[in-house]
């Protein structure tokens, strides 16, 4: 375990430092840079603009502010400060991250609840008039693009808040009044504010992984012991949840590796059309801001997760697959 | 014994600042709490999220600081008369040496939120932070007129003298900068110069730790979410109503962080902010919709004046590489062409939804006052009229059409240019469209394309013989009611002078340098009267020049939840001073 | 996972000798979901091609006076509304006021009629690219009276006729982009399947750089490098080109990984010991077995791509003015707000072009799978 551990980390130093260096000069080659908008502020003056270019480090060159970021993140673990913001970058992201993980969390959970039943019925009943309308059910939500489908949930619940006086969060993440909650409230509070975006991601992400469970139980289905299991009289029940599932969703678990990036990478669009204050709202401002360091360091951590993620993925994957060896 | 006399010590001093404190006049609001109405909650929404708290680093439009500011400077806009009054100060400045130097006298018994007193220092260390290169404040420039410093000098504690390199029209404004507390960044800037200012008060700093001088002062800040302000308990020693009660009426004042501006208006149907900008036709049809269906209580009032923006076109007057470009768009016939293709009508109708102004100058429509003197003054406007643009351009030589319809000259070369704007602004891709497509009916041939804003912006504003742009379209906002013109627009080789901006930033005509001259004389004027005659000969020129086709405005409309009283009476209801003054504001 | 190798051993179960794709026609006939999906996007393909002469109108073209700035969609008539009698068909003609009580811009039928002809002249426009023409399926003859199917748009432009020229660039950009994302995907898996050493550890990072960086965030970067100040059409081009380059990360891996697991199996040992070279291995023996997965990721990676680019016309990257896409259209409609919804509902309607064209990829795409999986089959 120890060396494929240590193998991983050092093969993962390329990975790293290719991405770090496409993501920063990909910034650098756009036009522009963070003080552009500034140009277009009448009460700036040019003194005052190269004043600000001088303290954001932005007259030097490239490839020193490469190097300069480099050696602050390798030797004092300091991904840099963002512009707008003025202070450490993992400083502002480590708030929005943790937002974001308690949706994507939540979602996760919705997602496989609503995916691994609606694909064991599929596989089971293959073929029959509700596999075949949960299937399109499933593939006409998945044609929304998210944004969209968000709109006209905003819309519905608007209505149903006139019609029925509830208080139906539209937006955000917590009330008016978190701040004065007990610790019980306070999480009913962000519970009720996140459970509609998370239900509108995993419903309508929920096709392709329902496809998958419904192929894999297929495939198993088919197999040579799961018809000796059956020969030898196991209940059908026994047969499908004991026998089959458990190796149809090996696949899957081994899968799980990869939620870890997109855990802290945020649930998307919908966190800007929900105004959540999760890591995707503001990693668009930045990019648009040109919000060098904040881009830059998000992107390594993510890079980092990613690599974590994948080993972790191969360690499961020999955890519950005997076959597979680690190494 | 002793105790008691402190005690009785304090309560004179307490008695003396509550005699000097500051009366918000009744006539600024049309809703009197006659009730004395206490507390409650300001509900209102931002849509990005604020970035710091520190008023030397904040570079933001909408910010924590600007927040907190409201409530404090020397001297503030009477809303009535646009004229300003001693606020922070306690009396009006004595003005000397050709008005060039101020002493003014603060207001006692004024305190921070954290109970230290304002006083000079407060004002002076601002004033020295704000100067200083190395902290890269915002508000750098407006202490320097021309590129000379203004300098603040305490006199004694409650004295301040100002003095200006020369006599400047906003001088009043500039001095009614906010004061930060002295004994928070003055020490720390005392002690470990700007880095140490630089890193205080980021968004992680706790809430107690934040001190003001204004109405508000931070409760707490939730990333992304929601900031709430709770009011400052010493600024109703000083800030009383007419009838004499201490200021604010509310208790706070949340900003909630909003997707966009769809989503604030949603929330305002919801019931769940309390006010909300109105865009367009479209956010009046679903507010009054919703106060049609009983879901919503609101005042709505549509038009209540232009916005304070402006939309338009600017050709590039510095085309070595193109030199034919070159003296056409050098060309005011050329120029005074393009706005009589400018069809604003269609443009309010189609891109506005049919409410907005038609604007023909630099200064915005709202300030009337101006834009009555330029046209007692006689500035032209191009009104739509394609049969005239055709007429001025076949002057210039444009008579004949080719095939596809377009014009060509002797040599059968295309009337055409290229047009940008960024990419993203529907409004202005739409007036984009419309004034490509009205130009196409008279056979000019202009290329529209959205760009990325970063790109147009440095093609705006690049300097040189050949500028990289034939023409753009942009709009602006911001300037003040004292002197309608922009410092870095009318002047020759400023950076939004952007016609024009050879590497030595000559002005090319005399009409320029007749701009140029008026706008520092009007600056320079401290007559009101005098001054906005100074700029209707400035708009004369400016609208015989041509030099940038002004398009629409959009209008102001106002909306808020009903259970908010203290609004302005209606005619003191614009885009430039709101609806409503937040210290007169109460909950029903 | 080892899902598709398998397919070889089937053609052995097979006494007739069918080839593997007849198997799977045969297996495709009997679904009829996937039938209808490909049946629709046949249809949905000639209408993009033939766009031009279906729309009444041309791709951008409005009155500044005659203001039809969101027209209600206009029903076609059929009766002589005085005799009850059928006519030809026709449409009102609308006029239109900013009812300043309510603030919408209210529209209403006037007593003009506009019949409707086949077979107008009007718009020139060039199919193809280069076959001209000026004949419209339909129409009105009238400058200020035209059809409104879908109603107008925010400029007051036919949204029928939008839509429809809509759909040439959408569904070629998710087919354009795919299709380039299998060719670098599949070269780039061989490659580094079959060079190993040096090149398999780079390409298989940069795959992993490619994965790490979130799809969206990357492709907004990418994107700010290109000026965005170049022709339109070209635009589009660069769009296609950074969706094909952010895709084909995940193929190349598979590729690779199938490459190296077939070339242990057993008819690829059997090749090798009569003496086939490496090359004859790698076309004839191995890149066939990939056939199967290749359509299949393909068809369902077509919808992925029209929704990616849907939302990045939601950030205002996507198609530019006077073009349009589905998403470019739909983000005007959510530009609009709740009136989109409650005042203007058919500015929704391409919107629900994607859904249905993605609906129809899926279904496809499904198909496709279990037709070409034998232990998928019924």
């Amino acid at each position: 375990m120890i060396p494929f551990l240590l193998r991983r980390l050092v093969q993962s130093i390329p990975t790293l430092l290719l991405a770090s260096i496409l993501i920063f000069f990909v910034i650098q080659l756009a036009p522009g840079d963070f003080l552009t908008p500034a140009k277009l502020n009448p009460n700036i003056s040019p003194e005052q603009l190269a004043a600000l270019q001088r303290n954001f480090g932005l007259d030097r060159h490239p490839i020193e502010q490469y190097f300069l970021w480099m050696r602050n993140m390798l030797f004092h673990f300091d991904l840099g400060l963002s512009f707008s913001y003025q202070q450490p970058v993992l400083d502002v992201i480590k708030p929005r991250v943790a937002n974001s993980m308690y949706l994507v969390l939540l979602y996760t959970v919705l997602f496989y609840l609503i995916a691994i039943p609606l694909g064991v019925f599929g596989a089971v009943r293959q073929n029959s008039l509700g596999d075949k309308a949960v299937n399109v059910f499933l593939y006409f939500l998945l044609g929304f693009p998210s944004f969209f489908l968000a709109l006209i949930v905003i819309y519905f619940i608007l209505q149903l808040r006139t019609k029925t006086g509830l208080d139906i969060p539209i937006n955000g993440m917590t009330s008016n009044d978190f701040d004065s909650m007990t610790a019980v409230q306070k999480f009913f509070d962000v519970t009720k504010h996140l459970i509609i975006p998370a239900v509108i991601l995993a419903v309508s992400d929920a096709a392709g992984l329902t496809r998958v469970i419904r192929g894999q139980m297929l495939e198993v289905m088919r197999s040579d012991y799961i018809r000796t299991a059956r020969a030898k009289g196991v209940t059908e029940r026994t047969a499908i949840w004991k026998h089959t599932f458990r190796n149809a969703i090996l696949p899957i678990v081994a899968n799980v590796g990869s939620l870890l990036p997109s855990a802290v990478a945020g649930a998307g669009f919908i966190e800007v059309v929900f105004a959540y204050p999760g890591i995707t709202p503001m990693i668009l401002d930045a990019l648009n801001a040109q919000d060098l360091y904040l881009i830059a360091g998000f992107t390594v951590i993510t890079t980092v997760l990613l690599v974590i993620g994948n080993a972790l993925g191969d360690i499961l994957l020999a955890v519950v697959d005997p076959r597979i060896k680690v190494g | 014994m002793k105790k008691a006399l402190t005690l009785a010590l304090a309560l004179t001093v307490g008695t003396a600042a509550a005699q000097s404190a500051f009366v918000w006049p009744s006539a600024w609001t049309a809703d009197q709490n006659t009730g004395n109405k206490r507390g409650g909650e300001l509900r209102l929404s931002a849509i990005s999220d604020f970035k710091t708290m520190n008023p030397f680093t904040s570079s933001e439009a909408d910010s924590i600081p600007d927040r907190m500011e409201s409530g404090t400077g020397l001297f503030t806009q009477d809303p009535r008369n646009d004229e300003f009054i001693p606020y922070m100060a306690a009396g009006a400045p004595v003005v000397s040496n050709n008005n060039k130097r101020f002493v003014v006298k603060i207001r006692q018994g004024m305190k921070f939120s954290d109970g230290q007193a304002i006083t000079a220092d407060d004002w002076v260390t601002t004033w020295k932070i704000h100067t200083d290169d190395k902290v890269g404040s915002n508000s750098y420039d407006t202490f320097f007129l021309v590129g000379k410093p203004i300098t603040v000098k305490k006199l004694d504690n409650y004295t301040l003298q100002f003095d200006f390199p020369q006599p400047s029209a906003s001088a009043l404004s500039i001095m009614s900068y906010a004061p930060w507390p002295d004994h928070v960044f003055g020490k720390a800037y005392r002690e470990g110069g700007a880095d140490a200012v630089k890193k205080m008060w980021g968004l992680a700093t706790p809430a107690s730790q934040i001190i003001g001088a204004g109405t508000w002062i931070v409760d707490s800040y939730r990333a992304g979410e929601r900031t709430v302000f709770k009011k400052n308990p010493n600024w109703g020693d000083w800030n009383k109503d007419s009838r004499g009660q201490e200021l604010p009426y509310l208790n706070t004042m949340s900003v909630r962080i909003v997707a966009d501006a769809n989503a604030s208006l949603a929330a305002f149907l919801a019931g769940q902010i309390d006010t909300v900008g109105m865009r367009n036709a479209d956010d009046l049809a679903q507010t009054k919709k919703a106060i049609d269906n009983g879901s919503l209580k609101a005042f709505l009032k549509a038009n209540v004046s232009p916005q304070a923006t402006s939309q338009w076109i600017t050709f590039n007057w510095n085309k070595a590489g193109d030199p034919a470009k070159q003296k056409l768009f050098r060309d005011v016939r050329f120029r005074r062409a393009m706005s009589h293709i400018a069809n604003r009508q269609a443009m309010v109708q189609l891109a506005l939804g049919g409410l907005g102004s038609e604007t023909y100058f630099s200064t915005y429509p709202i300030f009337k006052q101006q834009i009555d003197a330029g046209l007692a003054a006689g500035a032209p406007q191009y009104k739509y009229d394609l049969a005239q643009a055709s007429k001025l351009l076949a002057q210039i030589g444009y008579t004949k059409k080719n095939a596809q319809g377009y014009l060509v000259d002797k040599s059968g070369k295309v009337l055409e240019f290229n047009l940008s704007t960024n990419a993203g602004n529907t409004v202005r891709e739409q007036l984009g469209r419309i004034f490509a497509d009205e130009a196409k009916k008279v056979g000019v041939k202009v290329n529209f394309t959205p760009i990325d804003f970063n790109t147009l912006v440095s093609q705006l504003t690049s300097k040189g013989e050949n500028r990289p742009f034939d023409a753009i379209l942009l709009g602006l906002s911001g300037g003040s009611n004292i002197w309608s013109f922009g410092s870095n627009v009318v002047p020759c080789g400023t950076n939004l002078h952007s016609y024009n901006n050879p590497t030595d930033g000559k002005c090319a005509t005399s009409q320029e340098q007749l701009m140029t001259k008026l706008y520092y004389q009007g600056d320079s004027e401290l007559n009101d009267a005098k001054r906005r005659a100074i700029g209707g000969q400035l708009m004369k020129a400016e609208g015989e020049l041509q030099p940038v086709i002004y398009l629409v405005g959009g209008n102001f409309h106002v909306a808020f939840n009903e259970r908010l009283g203290g609004e302005f009476p209606a005619n003191l209801m614009n885009a430039y001073y709101g609806q409503r003054l937040n210290a007169l504001t109460f909950i029903k | 996972m080892t899902t598709t190798a398998p397919t070889t051993t089937q053609k052995k179960d097979k006494p007739l000798g069918q080839s593997q794709f007849s198997v799977a026609w045969q297996q495709f006939r009997k679904n009829r979901l996937a039938q209808a999906g490909g049946l629709m996007l046949i249809l949905l393909y000639v209408m993009a091609i033939f766009a031009p002469f279906i729309a009444p109108d041309a791709l951008s073209s409005y009155s500044t006076s005659n203001i039809t700035r969101f027209h209600p969609p206009t029903p076609i008539q059929f009766r002589d509304p005085d005799t009850g009698a059928f006519t030809r068909p026709y449409v009102f003609k609308y006029t239109q006021q900013l009812n300043m009580d309510t603030f919408v811009n209210e529209f209403k039928p006037s007593a003009e009629r506009c019949p409707l002809y086949f077979g107008v002249r009007g718009a020139s426009y060039k199919l193809l690219g280069f076959i001209p023409g000026n004949l419209h399926l339909f129409g009105t003859n009238k400058e200020d009276c035209s059809v409104y199917l879908f109603g107008g748009e925010d400029l007051g432009r036919d949204l029928f006729t939008r839509t429809l020229y809509a759909s040439q660039i959408s569904l070629t950009i998710g087919l354009g982009a795919v299709v380039i994302t299998t060719l670098i995907g599949l070269m780039m898996g061989a490659v580094s399947a079959y060079f190993g050493g040096i090149v398999d550890t780079l390409v298989m990072r940069l795959v992993e750089v490619i994965a790490a960086i979130p799809s969206l965030f990357l492709l907004l970067l990418l994107r700010s490098v290109f000026p965005k100040d170049i022709n339109p059409i070209l635009a589009l081009y660069v769009i296609l080109g950074l969706l094909a380059f952010i895709g084909w990360g995940g193929l190349a891996r598979v590729t690779r990984g199938q490459l190296l697991s077939v070339r242990e199996q057993d008819f690829v040992s059997a090749a090798k010991s009569l003496g086939a070279s490496d090359n004859r291995i790698m076309w004839r023996h191995m890149l066939p077995t990939l056939t199967t997965y290749v359509i299949v990721t393909t068809s369902l990676a077509i919808p992925a791509t029209i929704l990616t680019e849907s939302g990045l016309s939601f950030l205002g990257i996507g198609a530019v003015e006077p073009y349009a896409s589905w998403g470019s259209l739909l983000k005007a409609a959510q530009d609009g707000g709740l009136s989109s919804l409650n005042t203007r509902p058919w500015v929704l309607i391409p919107g629900f072009f994607i859904v249905f064209t993605v609906m129809c990829f899926q279904l496809l795409g499904d198909g496709l799978r279990d037709a070409f999986d034998p232990r998928k089959r019924a």
